[in-house]
């Protein structure tokens, strides 16, 4: 219970500091927002108007209290190129990109897992060898090219996949989870790489140690060996990679949705960083910040659950 | 049998940065056309003995604007990798050598940086500073200093009470001078496989803010924003892409082998 406190507490410790990093990150840009949105061609009394119900003339720390409370009020700010609240443009964004992230990961686990035992327990077989080069190459593949690379396969080669021919989930659930498969694969396929690679060592090195030496001893099989007791042990690490790896996977986003033109987050996200349309970015970036530290804030509660010597140095 | 593993694959890597130097030489020697110039009569055009490699959808040499890409990436890399460890090493030495709270408050504020998707800080700082080439280099090179200040105050803690540092402690040396001339010569391995990794990690990074569209600008050449322009012509003209593709891959790969055999190296 202390250990979840004290978790909390960092949580909301991190979530503060964020929120401060984007907020004056986004407040020393060069430029009057009321301007921003005005253009440049308002006049002086109108702007000073806007800036005064905007809150603009109030000093910064006031400024970041009421942008934090409007923040986690849903009120994100109007955009400056489309004059609607942020929050509109982001409601049917989240969905998309939450879903991309969920199918990656869930495709990385099932690649990874299984793999890696397979290869570790033939360790010393061909295919495991030839595995050990595929997988040194899919790590360095950056997931965007893995993305053309699909692209091509799946597109031209194969007739399965028709790039850019987006359909959202309100209009054709099946098909939008269809066309989400293949930029999936596309994060998810260097990630599984390296974790496979993890999950491997982590067995080849938990298999010379004693305890495996006891356990076949009495009597128990390979697999008996590998299943109750080796792997128990080599998947914590994996655990925490995966963790790490979710973070990351919500970033990978930002480029994948480029490459595949999904209309997500990571979309919306470079497009108001081009047109300079601040609020926008300001939310996005935020929000998936909040995603980042709520992801390792559930990483932390669940590793005491899975690893009993975590849960004994918590207590 | 395993030392001449090891062994193999160090030399595969070397074997592979020799040639990406070899490719940066020719092309800082002479192109074998001026990469920016347009012809619409090649637009797209095939590999053939004039252009080995085609041209792209501006007409374009592509293996000159290849040859210029990797140069862009890597003097991105090197410079991102300068701000950082630079920088990196001036915060992990202060905070590894002397602990306290400086060191305490820092730290939690760099796990707190540190925990973040690299390419999602390089986005805010690039909100802030424009897109561009000098723009991505410093916003990476902040990036990066978190993960260097966390190495080398590791390293300086490790070796603050060892027997040689009190010893020239001692001897009356002032904390500069034991951090710089005595503490640092000895971290050499491990700051250079950080800045191995850190290379590939920048490659990475240019490729994708480039692909993005926010980094390098057209009409410098950078393999990153080489395979966005691709990617449009994917269908039509395959061979595109996959080139561009195959030289970042091959980049990426001999940098990451590389870091690797460092990485077991020191380890052995």
């Amino acid at each position: 219970m202390k250990y979840l406190v004290r978790k909390l507490i960092t949580m909301i410790v991190t979530v503060l500091m964020v929120s401060l990093f984007v907020f004056i990150a986004f407040s020393v840009i060069p430029g009057d927002p009321a301007v921003g949105m005005l253009g440049t061609t308002a006049t002086e009394e109108k702007v000073e108007i806007l800036r005064e119900q905007m809150g603009l003339n109030r000093p910064l720390p006031v400024r970041f209290a009421f942008w934090m409370r409007d923040f986690f009020f849903g009120d994100m700010g109007l955009s400056y190129s489309y004059h609607i609240p942020v929050k509109q443009m982001l409601a049917d964004k989240l969905p998309i990109t939450l879903t991309l992230t969920g199918l990656s990961f869930l495709l990385i686990v099932l690649l990874s897992i299984p793999l890696g035992i397979l290869t570790s327990k033939y360790y010393d077989r061909f295919f495991a060898k030839a595995f050990d080069v595929v997988n040194q190459l899919f790590m360095a593949i950056p997931p965007f090219f893995i993305g053309i690379l699909l692209t091509y396969l799946f597109g031209m080669l194969l007739h399965a996949f028709t790039p850019g021919n987006y359909v959202s989930y309100e209009t054709d659930p099946a098909a939008f989870f269809a066309y989400m498969f293949v930029p999936a694969l596309s994060v998810a396929l260097p990630k599984a790489a390296m974790n496979m690679r993890l999950l491997k060592s982590e067995i080849l090195s938990e298999a010379k140690l004693d305890y495996v030496r006891t356990a076949y001893s009495r009597g128990n099989a390979t697999d008996q060996v590998l299943y109750r007791h080796v792997l128990r042990n080599a998947l914590l690490p994996v655990v925490t990679f995966l963790g790490m790896t979710l973070t990351d996977i919500v970033a990978g986003s930002i480029v994948i949705e480029q490459v595949f033109s999904i209309p997500g987050f990571g979309r919306l996200l470079i497009t108001s960083i081009s047109n300079r349309d601040y609020p926008v970015a300001q939310a996005i970036i935020a929000i998936i910040a909040m995603l980042v530290v709520l992801i390792n804030f559930l990483v932390d509660v669940i590793y005491p659950i899975i690893d009993p010597r975590v849960r004994k140095h918590a207590q | 049998m395993r030392n001449k593993k090891r062994g193999l694959q160090f030399h595969i890597a070397i074997s592979f940065v020799a040639v990406i130097i070899a490719l940066v030489l020719w092309g800082l020697i002479r192109t074998p056309y001026d990469p920016k110039v347009m012809d619409v009569s090649l637009k797209l055009a095939k590999s053939s003995a004039d252009h080995l490699l085609g041209c792209d959808q501006f007409g374009r040499d592509i293996l000159s604007r290849i040859l210029v890409g990797i140069r862009t990436t890597l003097m991105i890399a090197l410079g991102t990798n300068l701000i950082g460890a630079f920088i990196g090493l001036l915060v992990g030495a202060v905070t590894g050598y002397f602990g306290g709270l400086a060191d305490e408050v820092l730290m939690r504020f760099n796990d707190a940086v540190l925990s973040f998707p690299s390419i999602l800080l390089s986005l805010v700082i690039i909100a802030l500073l424009g897109s561009g080439t000098y723009q991505i280099t410093i916003a990476m090179g902040i990036v990066f200093v978190p993960s260097y200040a966390r190495i080398i105050r590791s390293e300086f803690m490790k070796c603050r009470n060892m027997d040689y540092v009190q010893s020239v402690r001692l001897m009356g040396a002032g904390a500069l001078r034991i951090m710089f001339i005595h503490i640092l010569p000895n971290i050499r391995v491990t700051l250079l496989t950080s800045l191995v990794i850190g290379f590939n990690n920048a490659v990475l990074c240019e490729a994708a803010l480039s692909f993005l569209g926010i980094g390098v600008q057209p009409p410098q050449a950078s393999l990153g924003l080489m395979l966005s322009d691709a990617q449009a012509y994917l269908f039509a003209r395959p061979g595109y892409a996959l080139t561009v593709g195959f030289f970042m891959v091959f980049l990426i790969l001999s940098f990451a082998l590389l870091s690797d055999a460092l990485r077991e190296d020191a380890h052995a």
